[in-house]
């Protein structure tokens, strides 16, 4: 007997024997697994800017892990050798929910993130480690592509502290063309996440061509502002050839640049630039009196001038999660 | 192409017996439990998977020593 899986705006009909898209939920004898549960492929202690999420206790590490598997099948995937396999081709070790808490832990981090593929397929896991989480003291960090049904999409946000969520165009046809999705259920979870997360951060790869004209990041900047406030970081992040897409250069810095400056008109307030050498571009600026108040380089924090979650010149409150 | 005849319209049409018919087999199925069939006929709906914890690839313990490496993974 066919399943259909109601976790992602997919609706796999999943045959008995076969999986979802996403490949790690199975139909076995008319019931759905979810076969990854407690094993993720990768787990590690990253810096909390690595995600990237800037608004965040920063500088603390973050206790990141992921299984396989993903929904989307974007052609410029980094992390393919992970998202876009079966789990019977890739190793993982044993990591219940309440291990995870404990190792995070031992390892003096503040947070849990959960990275590298996508969240949302390993959803119970996410679901059942987040709720342990909490209970242990820790926060919740959600890296994810935001496609993802309503109700479970509520259900997970109940739990957690910060989403830093992927908005990679504003064109439906973009989204369908080289992700295997579609834009509006991504727009809804952002403006969900922004109704119940403390914290969410947007990121965008911008992309030679495909999503990088000024009328493109115009529409993206005004969409964020008008849904989830100006206050709302956005990260535009440099592309480089991957996976299915070597047909286009690296993203130039002078249209990051340029991206930067639209964010900037259309009075978006914090507003980084990933995956580039380019130092100030990871620095975060008092939107009101322009004073530096976290100095980064790399994955570092070098200064940080917050007081109570406030810059110390003009005593702005500055949106995030600083404690 | 070949030319519409009125007599093949009328062969067409569904007589008012044929309605009834039609109309009291449906009633009859419904009755019947034809609902219920016709509800286990379809696809289960699932959000929540089961939690299975019999992982389909190859298992190794978890390397502590690895986890304190910074990712090589995106993100």
């Amino acid at each position: 007997m066919n399943v259909q899986c109601e976790l992602c705006p997919k609706r796999c009909d999943v045959a008995p024997g076969e999986s979802g898209e996403c490949r790690i939920r199975v139909n076995l004898d008319g019931k759905l697994l979810a076969v990854t549960y407690g094993y993720p492929c990768s787990v590690h202690v990253d810096p909390v800017e690595k995600k990237p999420v800037f608004h965040f206790l920063p500088g603390t590490s973050t206790f990141s892990l992921a299984t396989v598997g993903c929904n989307l099948h974007c052609l410029n995937c980094q992390n393919w050798e992970i998202s876009q396999q079966n789990p019977e081709d890739v190793p993982a070790s044993p990591l219940p929910p309440e291990d995870v808490v404990r190792l995070a832990q031992k390892h003096g981090c503040r947070s849990v993130s959960y990275t590298y593929t996508d969240p949302v397929v390993y959803y119970e896991y996410t679901l059942d480690c987040c709720r342990r989480v909490r209970e242990g003291g820790l926060k919740n960090v959600l890296v994810t592509a935001g496609y993802i049904n309503a109700e479970p999409w509520r259900e997970l946000l109940r739990e957690v502290d910060a989403a830093r969520i992927d908005l990679k165009s504003m064109s439906d046809a973009f989204y369908r063309d080289v992700c295997g999705a579609t834009l509006n259920p991504v727009l809804a979870a952002l403006t969900t996440a922004r109704s119940m997360v403390p914290l969410v951060e947007v990121i965008h790869l911008v992309i030679p061509t495909l999503n990088d004209r000024d009328e493109d990041l115009t529409q993206l900047c005004r969409w964020i502002k008008e849904n989830l406030g100006p206050d709302a970081p956005l990260h535009f992040s440099r592309f480089f050839p991957q996976y299915r897409m070597h047909n286009l250069p690296p993203t130039p810095l002078s249209t990051l640049e340029r991206a930067k400056q639209i964010a900037e008109t259309e009075g978006l307030r914090y507003i980084y630039m990933g995956n580039i050498s380019e130092r100030e571009s990871a620095n975060t600026y008092c939107p009101s009196c322009r004073n530096l108040l976290i100095r980064r380089s790399g994955y570092r924090v070098l200064e940080n001038h917050l007081r109570e979650g406030r810059c110390p010149k003009c005593r702005s409150e500055i949106y995030g999660i600083w404690k | 192409m070949p030319e519409v005849q009125v007599g093949d319209l009328r062969n067409m049409e569904m007589k008012r017996r044929a309605f009834n018919k039609l109309l009291a087999s449906a009633v009859l199925f419904l009755a019947g439990g034809g609902w219920a069939w016709l509800r286990w006929l379809a696809p289960n709906r699932v959000v929540e998977a089961l939690r299975t914890h019999r992982y389909p690839g190859p298992v190794r313990p978890l390397d502590e020593s690895s986890i304190l490496k910074p990712g090589t993974w995106n993100g």
